[in-house]
């Protein structure tokens, strides 16, 4: 390493010029500059004309290191070294050519300069692009809060209308009106959740929730759902997971709703399944898989990298609503915010399995959730009737009549409400009262046995009478009720009835 | 009457102090930047046509420094004006210029001094209006020694002030 140094300063070419009181060359040699006797040394290069007025300083040095020059069509980088006398007005230069000396010492500050640039100029870059994002996420931010004003007020809207005398076409078109709504609603409330996430304004909240009711939530909406589009949705919650747990309910509803919206979307035949798995438990804490099954068409291997980015949309023509590309995007942030992950397997035509793994504490206090688990077991397996009566007389008959821990009531007054609630929730029995206002219930009974959806078509149907009349029989039989009874119930009438129409389940049906 | 000014061109290394130099004498530009050990000095004659003059600056291009402190204080000798550059785009170039103008100032109190913030064709015109806002003391010109976008009329006000 020091020789790269001496051996230049070894082989240094020095230059000597004297000059007169007034800057006129006396003598000089010409190893760098060229002879130049006689003439002003500011004529040799500007340099000297901006150090001409050192000269006037008696007994004095002056030495400028590193003057890069242009010498005999070649650059030269020398010291320059100005020297003058106490006695002698004359006064001295001596230049030392150490080019090759300084050529090394630039090799390296260019290399240390650029290295330090381009590190502050990608930081700038960076800077100017966060802010440029910021704004983006405020402007997101202060706008969907506008707009989700306006669409809140029309989904009011419409809740209202819906309870107003409509036609049948009206109730279709307020339906439509009332989805797109929903969409917007959902896209909006999506690229919301993507600017909170991108800001770090999005907070995760921590407390118990029974991951049982929120899945029995999530099994009520979907089955809905599945049934529209003719899929099955299947759903399995490993044993030995405890029933309450702390983590963010909301976040965890978001993440396992957009993956099985995603797999209803791109599935035409066969089953959704949600799976929830325990994958290691210790006393406080526990690790849960959530498996999202899917039958559909698949993703290509290509495809697979980027279904997370931010719209990102698969290129498949056999689907019509593609959405914005947000849902998964959102879904990956969700997980890892949640501290968790999240895979995909695919294959073409076969479908879809995303896992996500999130982990969770164990919520302290299990003893009282045991009792709910039972309940809800108890619920999950009784049998949801439907009863469509206009009088509030039956609501209390039936109540008395039907033991509540095996059966869920849920009572409406119109024919109307009767096709609205089937087409929201999966139920096993109908009962209704012949005497409906509006639509009545012999139209009723031919507007469901004429619907296209299979399971909503073929519900069991007991038809009520408040006058026992073998016409009326006649004419219910005849529009494929599956039975009729009249007031005032009867349990056993009612029980044998019920009885014959669901086998399945004709164990754990005792009215009595 | 001969007049011949020096002019030192000062401010972190890789502002374009030199592509400045090059735009103003050889109006030129490389976007390959080469890195200046030590000082190289031009000459360039400007006309004052307000007051039919000629005046010779000999402009001094120093290498590029950190901390100016550490400029080697023989090149600084018998400055008529100093040119502070800095980078626009780079906020390492232009956080210390208070502190740097403050020493310019103590070490030779009368020299002249203009500010110049360099790269400015890197910025939009939004961003130079919020860049004016946050630097103290006020630039005196923003450049381009790539498109050249008042790189004469810095040197041109400086001649007329110099006179």
């Amino acid at each position: 390493m020091l020789n790269l140094y001496i051996n230049p300063q070894a082989n240094t070419i020095s230059q000597f010029i004297l000059l007169d009181e007034k800057g006129i060359v006396i003598e000089n040699e010409s190893h760098l500059f060229k002879k130049a006797i006689g003439k002003p040394i500011t004529a040799l290069h500007p340099f000297f004309e901006s150090v001409d007025f050192l000269s006037k300083n008696k007994n004095q040095e002056f030495n400028f290191k590193c003057i890069n020059t242009a010498l005999k069509g070649k650059t030269y980088i020398i010291d320059i070294t100005i020297k003058t006398f106490e006695k002698d007005t004359n006064s001295l230069i001596i230049i030392d050519d150490l080019t090759r000396h300084y050529s090394n010492l630039q090799k390296v500050t260019q290399i240390r300069n650029e290295a330090i640039i381009n590190a502050e100029v990608l930081k700038y870059k960076n800077r100017i692009l966060e802010e440029k994002e910021r704004f983006k996420n405020r402007f997101i931010r202060s706008f969907s809060h506008e707009i989700r004003i306006p669409i809140n007020s029309i989904n009011r809207m419409c809740l209202l209308l819906r309870d107003t005398n409509l036609s049948q076409t009206q109730r279709y078109n307020l339906n439509v009106v009332s989805n797109i709504n929903d969409q917007l609603k959902h896209i909006i409330s999506d690229i919301l959740d993507i600017s909170k996430i991108e800001t770090g304004y999005f907070e995760v909240q921590t407390r118990a929730f029974n991951i049982y009711d929120m899945l029995d939530h999530i099994n009520a909406i979907t089955e809905q759902k599945c049934r529209e589009k003719g899929l099955e949705f299947i759903y399995k919650i490993d044993a030995s997971c405890p029933v309450f747990l702390e983590g963010d309910q909301y976040r965890l509803t978001q993440i396992l709703t957009n993956l099985i919206e995603n797999a209803i979307k791109f599935t035409t035949t066969g089953t959704i399944e949600l799976e929830v798995i325990t994958k290691s438990k210790t006393r406080n804490n526990i690790q849960l898989d959530f498996k999202i099954s899917d039958t559909g068409m698949g993703i290509a291997h290509k495809d697979l990298k980027a279904i997370f980015n931010g719209f990102y949309q698969v290129n498949n023509n056999r689907i019509k609503d593609k959405g914005i590309g947000l849902g998964l995007s959102i879904v990956k942030h969700l997980v890892n915010v949640l501290e968790g992950t999240i895979t995909v397997n695919s294959e073409l035509e076969k479908g879809t399995t995303f896992t996500v793994n999130l982990p969770y504490l164990i919520a302290k206090s299990q003893i009282q959730n045991k009792k709910a688990l039972q309940q809800k077991k108890q619920l999950k397996n009784a049998l949801k009737v439907l009863v469509a009566d206009p009088f509030s007389k039956a609501e209390k008959e039936l109540e008395s009549i039907f033991n509540q821990k095996k059966y869920i009531l849920n009572f409406v007054e119109s024919g109307d409400a009767v096709i609205e609630s089937l087409n929201r929730t999966k139920y096993d029995v109908l009962i209704m009262n012949l005497k409906l206002p509006k639509m009545d219930g012999i139209d009723t009974i031919r507007y469901i046995r004429l619907s296209e959806d299979a399971t909503f078509k073929n519900i069991p149907v007991v038809m009520v009478s408040t006058n026992k009349n073998e016409e009326e029989e006649k004419k219910c039989l005849k529009n494929k009720a599956n039975a009729y009874i009249s007031k005032p119930y009867e349990k056993n009438a009612l029980a044998e009835k019920i009885n014959a129409l669901i086998k399945e389940k004709v164990d754990d049906f005792n009215l009595i | 009457m001969k007049i011949s000014k020096k002019v030192v061109l000062i401010g972190h290394f890789g502002v374009g102090k030199s592509s400045l130099i090059r735009r103003f004498v050889e109006n030129t530009f490389s976007d390959d930047y080469k890195v200046t050990i030590g000082v190289h000095i031009f000459k360039k004659k400007v006309a004052i046509t307000e007051e039919d003059k000629d005046i010779s600056l000999v402009i001094w291009d120093l290498e590029g420094n950190d901390d100016i402190r550490d400029t080697r204080t023989s090149y600084l000798l018998g400055t008529h004006a100093y040119i502070y550059v800095f980078d626009v785009s780079r906020p390492a170039t232009y956080m210390t210029i208070k502190d740097d103008i403050d020493y310019l100032k103590q070490h030779c109190n009368k020299t002249l001094i203009k500010i110049v913030g360099n790269k400015e064709d890197l910025l939009t015109k939004e961003q130079i209006k919020q860049l004016n806002k946050e630097i103290e003391p006020l630039v005196d010109f923003y450049t381009s020694a790539k498109t050249g976008n008042e790189v004469d009329e810095l040197f041109s006000k400086l001649a007329m002030e110099l006179i």
